[in-house]
């Protein structure tokens, strides 16, 4: 035996004819007392049986939740073929309509959201044209909805252009930064290659000039020698840094140029 | 007036009228017996209804049950306090024979034999609150305001209660 078999002891009741006599003999016990007190047979409620799940409260919230549920879905879903006129037009286009708003984040999404609004709008006008419900109420509520699409349609438009220009002037800005950088570079080359000539003409210029000491300063030479040597490879580092600079900066250049690609790509698909 | 405690008063005898005669049957072991409390009770609870507001009229109905139980023992001085009718009484066959007639079957009778066995055979303290909650599933906040004790002392009182009925019928 269990615990939850101790409820069998709820089988143990009255009969029916037990009860209502009981009840008769309260009855008559209260009107003694109580005159003008006449009490009637109570006929337990066909609900009652059910009572057991209004005693608790989650299950009264639960009971709630799918009732508030169950409505608002079967309202929503019958909604959406009505026209207006119809009683549940107002909730179509203020309610289940508008929800799907909620998810939408960009202004490119809201503008094809408008755009397809305004589609159905038309089919509804055609319609009502097709069943002989187009009458000046009707007309006016479609034309209305009509705007207020328009409108929206037109809102999320210029964002998108609005946008499409802060792209373009960030493009054009990055684009002149990128020239300017290459011109400092560039002049940067030039001048290393420069100095690199001169410093040789000067050198050459120095030898021509004394050929006497170029014996007694051989030692020397070759010390001077080793240091232009050293200048040179100086030099050449350097020239090879830049060279890597310029190289970085044409790659950032080139994927600069993919980006706007993609982004004119991406609009135009829009 | 009158209409409105008319109401409150018609909807409490459907709902509770079968427990509190289970309630009062298992204490006196007497259908007889245990109508005409149930009927004193419920003309009791008429007369409290009148002098004022009746917040649980359920509980209300038990606490009167329970002391017309109390009571009736105390007039008939013979009989021990004895909440539930023994495992070999006389008293105990003659009740179970009694409600033959309105159980489904004897399979049921058996099970309710024994469910009211194990119960009797609990400490006079956890008896009350074990059938009260597991038998007519009150809360624990109704068996507190029947008995007139604390939330948390029928609480104990219903574990320890259902730990001991367990032991007693082997489950862990």
């Amino acid at each position: 035996m269990k615990i939850k078999e101790l409820k069998k002891l709820k089988e143990i009741k009255l009969s029916i004819s037990e009860k209502r006599n009981l009840f008769d003999r309260i009855s008559s016990s209260i009107s003694k007392e109580d005159l003008d007190v006449k009490l009637s047979y109570p006929i337990p409620s066909p609900f009652f049986r059910f009572s057991f799940l209004f005693q608790n409260k989650h299950l009264q919230v639960g009971i709630l939740a799918i009732f508030v549920l169950s409505i608002t879905s079967a309202t929503a879903f019958a909604s959406l073929n009505s026209l207006p006129g119809d009683l549940l037009y107002d909730v179509k286009t203020n309610i289940v309509e508008k929800i799907p708003n909620l998810f939408y984040v960009s202004s490119e999404s809201k503008a094809k959201d408008s755009y397809e609004k305004i589609d159905k709008r038309i089919h509804e006008f055609e319609k009502l044209a097709e069943i002989g419900r187009l009458t000046e109420k009707n007309k006016e509520i479609v034309e209305e909805k009509i705007d207020q699409n328009f409108n929206d349609f037109d809102k999320n438009v210029r964002k998108i252009k609005n946008k499409e220009k802060k792209i373009t002037e960030e493009k054009n800005y990055l684009e002149s930064e990128l020239e300017t950088t290459l011109e400092k570079h560039t002049e940067k080359i030039r001048k290393i290659r420069e100095n690199k000539e001169e410093d040789r003409r000067a050198l050459q210029s120095v030898l021509e000039r004394a050929p006497s000491f170029h014996e007694k300063e051989n030692d020397d030479e070759e010390k001077k020698e080793k240091e232009i040597k050293k200048e040179e490879q100086k030099s050449n580092e350097e020239l090879k840094n830049t060279e890597d600079e310029i190289k970085i900066n044409t790659e950032i250049k080139e994927e600069q140029e993919d980006i706007e690609k993609d982004i004119e790509n991406e609009l135009n698909l829009d | 007036m009158n209409l409105h405690l008319q109401k409150i008063f018609e909807k409490a005898y459907a709902e509770n009228t079968d427990a509190l005669f289970r309630f009062v049957l298992y204490r006196v072991s007497d259908k007889e017996q245990a109508v005409d409390i149930v009927e004193d009770t419920y003309v009791h609870f008429w007369q409290t209804l009148k002098k004022g507001e009746v917040k649980e009229p359920r509980a209300l109905l038990y606490r009167i049950a329970r002391n017309l139980v109390i009571d009736w023992y105390r007039k008939k001085k013979s009989v021990p306090m004895q909440m539930f009718p023994s495992e070999n009484s006389e008293e105990g066959e003659i009740y179970m024979d009694m409600f033959a007639g309105d159980l489904v079957g004897v399979d049921q009778i058996l099970e309710a034999k024994m469910a009211i066995e194990k119960i009797a055979s609990l400490e006079p303290i956890y008896r009350e609150a074990v059938y009260l909650r597991f038998v007519e599933e009150l809360t624990p906040k109704e068996i507190a305001e029947i008995l007139g004790i604390s939330t948390n002392v029928i609480s104990v009182r219903i574990n320890r209660g259902i730990n001991l009925l367990k032991t007693k019928l082997h489950i862990k």
